[in-house]
This record gives structure tokens, C-alpha cells and sequence, in this order.
């Protein structure tokens, strides 16, 4: 009925699943436009997304080529971001970098996000014994330090890509239970659950069909925040020798193989791969203050 | 007597967390695939050399069992030898915790400091200048990776400007530590009296203090910001102006009191954060703490020294969270549990 009125009203050149969409976003496409700061932070995401992708068309070397004849080159027409100490075109390595990055953030956040949201519901709509014993087991992963459990987890399960993403993974996952639980705790109470429930509809069906849909934008908040914790502790276990593995490009990596140059003056080797995370979790952070202001205007600052 | 009840709940809700911390721990060393065996009889040994190793450590018996004798030997202050130093990892960490306590209380204080009057002026004269930079700090601070803003730090003040000391040790090599008394060596200095090893040790630990409050600094005047603005507009606030008490006194007595509640509550997690993030910024200024012990036990494939670490500073890190709840529960009597 809704539907019908706005096409008839407000949209009537779109057709009723424009509208409908049309609504879904007019509003957080509001926020975006008319907050400069959330707009910056969407671009810088929007950017490092297709600097991912298109990685290989954008670098201007390749990224693992060595070449001591050009060894710790400074800045330069032919090497942007300088060299390093094999002759590897630092720029390169921070765009292809980039990919990497992506990937551990997406496939890890994106792991912890379905795995946590979908525990954290069931244990929320069915309560009981299992519930008991979810709560229990996120209590103890929240009892360490986050960076502390990923090394102690990356050190036994070994370096590498695949790890890297299952530990980031773990230190996040028990925070999308606690949300979603929490979400699905007070949404059961309303009237459209039972009205679900009257009709007939299975627990899943309800759970998943029903109310997770209007649990999703707080948990969305968190997604991106989390987005830009997982590059940071990605780069922090490759840069403590437990993360991506050499001669990959990661920027966490490249900084802990530039150290050792920058008091000989070559600071490019840091400066660079370093900036790159920075401006990128800059990004994700202010596009979560974005989204906090849309979905949560009482946290607004 | 409801807080005795309280504090008495949440002292026994420690027990099943600790055992859980414990499990995983456990669980770290002995069930993963980077179990010790395979380092310590090497990759070609057969497979009669595994299975006598095996034996010899107990791997052979049912996990609950094994379980058991970890438990064990933890309670008895045995985590294992970490051949990198040559010692019993337990003795390794009873060396190095002291300093990094240090480095994350130091950092904790600063981040106090700093954070909490910036975010409070932020929320009193919003939209002034001291705002905007606090708008700016806070979320510049939690942007940068701690090991890249470390290295910036000593780029600028050890190489360029040579005002720091270094970035070896926590005091100068040419001058004699002071006695070891508490292990921490800003306290052992001022306990023996000795100025220069004093001097020393604060020019070395600056910075990495700073590196390490930098993010802190960030959340901390967000939150005090967005908490006390809440409080400015609450009914009690207004009622207070509204009786004709001075600004200052309502906004220093009544408003701040309540404002500064959720920052106590986030103590623990930044304690958290900053014993995580010492094992990056150690390891940079070349501090011998528990954060450049696990580096070291991971370059040198040592296990054993990283999984005491991760042990020991969850402990920490639940006795610092249970001492955060108890002390919340006393200073807001508001809240029933």
C-alpha cells in the first residue's frame, strides 16, 4: 500500500522496484552528499576498491621484479615512490598492496560478519543451554587482547595469506554475535515477530526472513569500522613476520623491510606503504561516522 | 551489601574465564599444527623419532589428560623453555613484563591527560578551534598503524632533529642501570635515587609512550567529547543552570563527574590495546620488553616464549577488566546488578 501511494505521488516516472529502492537509499545518499567529511571517507574506500581491482593496470613495474642496478633509487620520473633495496619499484608494491589488503579485509571481516551475525541470532531468538555456552566461549576470546590472540594464534597455525584471514577473522567474529544477539533479543519482542509467528512461519524462517533484515544497518556500522581494524591488524602480523610472506607485496611487510633504511635517510621505504594505510583506515573510519550518523543519530559528535 | 554480593559474582565469573583462557592457550601450544614435535625432531626425522618424542612429552595421551598436566605446570610456574634465550620462558617473561607494564601504564597516563580535557573543552565550546583539532586528533590518532607513526617519530626527533635519545634499550648504554627492585626502570631509578639513569630512562621512553598513546588519545577524547556533550543536555544540567549555579561549577561538578563514567569503563579495553600494540612499538625502539620477546620467539620458530605471552597478558588483562568493573560498580551507585 505504501508503495503504491509513493509511485503514485512522489516517483511517478520510476517503476514501483525503483521506488522501492530509490527509498533504500535516498536517505543514506542524503547523509553522503550533504556531509563533505563522509563523502571523503566513501571516495577513499570507493578508491582503494578500484585501486584494488585494477592493480595490475595502474602499477607501473612489476611488483616483485628485482633490479639491484636501480637498488634504493629516491623518488623519481621512472620510480614514483622510489626503489628499494633490490631495485623494486616501491609504487608498484603499494598498488598491488592494495589488492592484497583488500582481500584479507573483505574475505576476513566478510567471515567474521556471516559466521557471528547468524550464531548471534540463532543464540538470540532460541536462548537455552546453547546460547549459555556461545556467550561463554565469545567471553573467553574477548578476555584476550585482540592483537595478542591473533599473534599467539598466528604463531601456531603458521605465517601466510589463509591464516592471516581466519585469525582476523576470530578477534572480530565474537563482536558481530554479541550485536546481532542483542539486535535479535529486543526485535523479538515487537509485534511484527509475533505476527510472523502467527502466521505460521518456522523459527529460521523468521529469524532470517524477518527480523535480521532490520537488525542489519547498526551491525553495518561495525562492518566498516571493522573493515579498517582488520588492515590494521593484518599489516601489524605481517610486519611482526606473521602475516603475508615475502617478496608479496603487503604494506605492512613493506615497512618492516624498509626500516632498517630509513636512518640511512631512505624514508620512502616506510613513508609510502605507510601513508597508504593510513589515508585507507582514514577512509573506512569516516565513512562509519557517516553511517553512525544515519543509523544511530543519538552518537552523532 | 549489594556491592559485596556484586564484586563477590563477578569475582566468581572470573573463574570460568580463566579456565577458558587457559583452554585456548593450551589449545595454541599442543593441538594446532604448529605443534612443538615437528620442531623439535626436525623435518627428516622418521616416524619412530615422532612417535618417541611424542611419548616423551605425553602427546599420546587423551587431550583432557594432557589438558590437565598443562594446567598443571602453569600453576606451577612452568610454561615451557624457550631455546632462543636458553631459559625457562617463565624467567624470560618475569624479566621483561616489568618494562612493558611500564610502557603501557606511561602511555595509559599520557592518553589520560591529553584526551579527556580536549575532549571535554571540545564539548564545551563546540565548534570553537580547540574542537576542530579535536575532531581532528581523534580520528587522525585511531588512522595511524602504530609501527608506521613509531618510525615517523624517530625518523623526525632521533635522524632529522637528533633531540631523541637512540631508539636502543630504555636507558643509555653508558650509564649504569639503577638496582633492580620492581623490574620497572623509571621506579628503580627514582627508588635509588638516581637522577641521571632517571633522565635517561624517560628520554627513551617517550616516545614510544607517545606512538603508543597516539590511537588511545584518538578514541578517548571522542568518547569524553560525545559523553559529555550528552550530559550537557540532560534534564539535571539544565535544572542545575536553570537554580542559577555559575556555568563552571555545573559544567566541572555536576556534568563532568557523570561525563567521565564511560571513559573508567574503557580502561581496561585500552589497557588491552596497549599491552597488544606494545609488541609492535618494543619492537621498534628496540625495548626489551614481553612485545620484542614474542617477536624474537617468532623469528626464531620458539613457540613456547609466544604462547606464555599470550597467557600471562590475558591474565593481566582479565584481572584489569575485573578491577575496572568492581570500581565502576562503586563510583555509579546507580547501577543495580
Amino acid at each position: 500500500m505504501t508503495v503504491v501511494d509513493d509511485v503514485a505521488l512522489g516517483d511517478a516516472g520510476r517503476p514501483w522496484w525503483g521506488a522501492r529502492l530509490w527509498k533504500r537509499v535516498e536517505y543514506p545518499a542524503y547523509i553522503i552528499r550533504r556531509n563533505p567529511v563522509t563523502l571523503f571517507g566513501f571516495a577513499v574506500v570507493v578508491l582503494f576498491v578500484i585501486v584494488g581491482l585494477a592493480a595490475p593496470l595502474l602499477a607501473t613495474h612489476d611488483p616483485t621484479a628485482v633490479s639491484p642496478a636501480d637498488a634504493l633509487k629516491s623518488p623519481s620520473r621512472e620510480f614514483w615512490f622510489g626503489t628499494d633495496q633490490y631495485g623494486r619499484d616501491v609504487y608498484s608494491r603499494v598498488i598491488h598492496a592494495t589488492r592484497v589488503d583488500l582481500f584479507i579485509a573483505l574475505s576476513s571481516v566478510g567471515l567474521a560478519f556471516t559466521i557471528g551475525t547468524v550464531l548471534g541470532a540463532l543464540a538470540g531468538y532460541y536462548g537455552g543451554a546453547t546460547d549459555m555456552l556461545l556467550m561463554r566461549i565469545v567471553d573467553v576470546i574477548m578476555a584476550f587482547p585482540p592483537f595478542i590472540l591473533a599473534m599467539g594464534t598466528a604463531a601456531a597455525l603458521g605465517a601466510g595469506m589463509a591464516n592471516i584471514i581466519y585469525v582476523v577473522a576470530l578477534i572480530q567474529a565474537p563482536i558481530y554475535v554479541r550485536l546481532a544477539r542483542g539486535e535479535i533479543l529486543s526485535a523479538k519482542e515487537r509485534a511484527y515477530a509475533d505476527a510472523a509467528r502467527c502466521l505460521g512461519n518456522s523459527g529460521p524462517r523468521i529469524i532470517f526472513g524477518h527480523l535480521l533484515p532490520n537488525c542489519i544497518p547498526p551491525i553495518l556500522v561495525q562492518v566498516a569500522v571493522n573493515l579498517s581494524w582488520a588492515i590494521l591488524n593484518a599489516a601489524g602480523l605481517s610486519f611482526i613476520g606473521l602475516g603475508v610472506r615475502p617478496p608479496t607485496a603487503e604494506w605492512g611487510l613493506m615497512i618492516n623491510e624498509g626500516m632498517s633504511f630509513m636512518l640511512s635517510g631512505q624514508l620512502w621505504l616506510v613513508l609510502f606503504p605507510g601513508m597508504a594505510i593510513f589515508i585507507t583506515i582514514l577512509g573506512f573510519n569516516l565513512l562509519a561516522d557517516g553511517l553512525r550518523d544515519v543509523f544511530d543519530p543519538r552518537l552523532r559528535w | 551489601m549489594r556491592l559485596l554480593v556484586y564484586i563477590t559474582k563477578r569475582l566468581l565469573l572470573v573463574i570460568p574465564t580463566l579456565i577458558g583462557v587457559s583452554f585456548v592457550c593450551f589449545a595454541l601450544v599442543r593441538v594446532l599444527p604448529g605443534n612443538p614435535v615437528y620442531f623439535i625432531v626436525g623435518p627428516y626425522a622418521t616416524e619412530e623419532e615422532i612417535a618417541k618424542v611424542k611419548t616423551e612429552l605425553g602427546f599420546d595421551r587423551p587431550i583432557p589428560e594432557q589438558y590437565l598436566i598443562y594446567l598443571d605446570n602453569v600453576l606451577h610456574g612452568d610454561l615451557g623453555y624457550a631455546w632462543h634465550t636458553s631459559q625457562p620462558v617463565a624467567d624470560d617473561i618475569k624479566q621483561r613484563l616489568p618494562l612493558t607494564i611500564e610502557l603501557a601504564t606511561i602511555s595509559l597516563i599520557i592518553t589520560l591527560i591529553v584526551a579527556v580535557p580536549l575532549g571535554v573543552i571540545s564539548a564545551v565550546q563546540r565548534g570553537s578551534w580547540v574542537d576542530n583539532i579535536a575532531r581532528v586528533v581523534a580520528v587522525v590518532g585511531v588512522s595511524m598503524p602504530m609501527f608506521w607513526s613509531g618510525l615517523l617519530l624517530i625518523y623526525m626527533f632521533f635522524y632529522k632533529l637528533d633531540w631523541a635519545p637512540p631508539p636502543m634499550g630504555a636507558i643509555d648504554l653508558l650509564i649504569e642501570a639503577p638496582p633492580r627492585v620492581t623490574g620497572m626502570i623509571l621506579l628503580d631509578s627514582l627508588i635509588s635515587g638516581n637522577w641521571e639513569a632517571f633522565g635517561s630512562a624517560i628520554s627513551h621512553l617517550v616516545l614510544p609512550a607517545i606512538t603508543l598513546a597516539l590511537p588511545m588519545i584518538g578514541s578517548i577524547t571522542r568518547m569524553t567529547r560525545s559523553s559529555m556533550a550528552e550530559v550537557l543536555h540532560s534534564d539535571y544540567v539544565r535544572t542545575a543552570t536553570a537554580f542559577g549555579l555559575p556555568r563552571r561549577t555545573v559544567i566541572y561538578r555536576d556534568a563532568l563527574q557523570n561525563a567521565l563514567l564511560p571513559v573508567v569503563t574503557m580502561i581496561g579495553v585500552l589497557y588491552g590495546f596497549a599491552l597488544g600494540g606494545a609488541v609492535l612499538v618494543e619492537m621498534i625502539f628496540g625495548l626489551t620488553g614481553m612485545g620484542s620477546y614474542s617477536f624474537g620467539s617468532i623469528m626464531n620458530l620458539d613457540y613456547a616464549g609466544v604462547q606464555g605471552v599470550v597467557l600471562l597478558v590475558a591474565i593481566i588483562f582479565v584481572i584489569i577488566n575485573l578491577l575496572v568493573d568492581i570500581t565502576y560498580a562503586i563510583i555509579d551507585p546507580r547501577i543495580s546488578y
